[in-house]
């Protein structure tokens, strides 16, 4: 899973401007042009928050076996925590203008939030492996 | 090798058998974004809108606030 994010972020700006939508669906509605850049981000943005999601959890389900062999794990992540959840807040906004008005700086301000939340994913799943230091 | 030590290890390797079914959830995650990102194949209508349904539930909950438990700052546990 190792920088596997970051791959993906690569992927996406490969694949950004495809159109592979079937006609009819969410991203793709009758009368308008396909959006798979909102796809892509939707999908890369679900991959950033279930890493940081899992991490998060394994470490909760786990805190006392991981806090006897590191506090600094808890610690690391606790930081995280705070941070990955303003910018989980940040992307429900970010998104919420994308989808009233889609025009391109309001994608381009939805995939910076994205890029950001990837950086914290990558960091996050180094966690525990490392004891602790990202 | 004291005992405290061989706990500590036993105690991780819980934590890992433990963990593996979240992580195993999130790697087939990367792997079915991936293969839609790469492969020739149409995304369907049906995984559009699934896709849309579970990002809006994923967006609403954080415009209402709604943080998981485990994503809340606790204090550290008492030794």
């Amino acid at each position: 899973m190792k920088n596997i994010l970051s791959i993906l972020t690569v992927a996406l700006l490969l694949t950004g401007c495809a159109h592979r939508l079937e006609p009819g669906g969410a991203y793709y509605p009758p009368g308008q042009q396909a959006d798979f850049a909102l796809y892509a981000a939707d999908a890369a943005y679900d991959l950033a928050y279930s890493t940081l999601d899992t991490v998060f959890k394994v470490e909760r389900d786990n805190r006392a076996a991981l806090f006897a062999i590191s506090p600094n794990i808890k610690h690391a992540l606790d930081d995280l925590r705070l941070r990955a959840w303003g910018v989980n807040v940040r992307w429900a906004h970010a998104r919420q203008a994308y989808l009233a008005n889609p025009v391109p700086s309001n994608l381009t301000a939805l995939q910076e939030v994205l890029a950001h939340a990837q950086q914290l994913a990558v960091t996050a799943q180094a966690v525990i492996p490392n004891g602790g230091n990202p | 090798m004291n005992s405290a030590t061989i706990q500590l290890i036993m105690q991780g390797i819980a934590a890992a058998i433990s963990a593996a079914p979240q992580v195993i959830a999130v790697a087939n995650k990367a792997r079915e974004f991936v293969a839609e990102l790469f492969s020739a194949r149409v995304i369907t209508i049906e995984q559009q809108n699934k896709m849309m349904a579970h990002i809006g539930e994923m967006q609403a909950a954080a415009l209402a606030g709604a943080k998981p438990p485990h994503w809340e700052v606790e204090p550290d546990p008492v030794p």
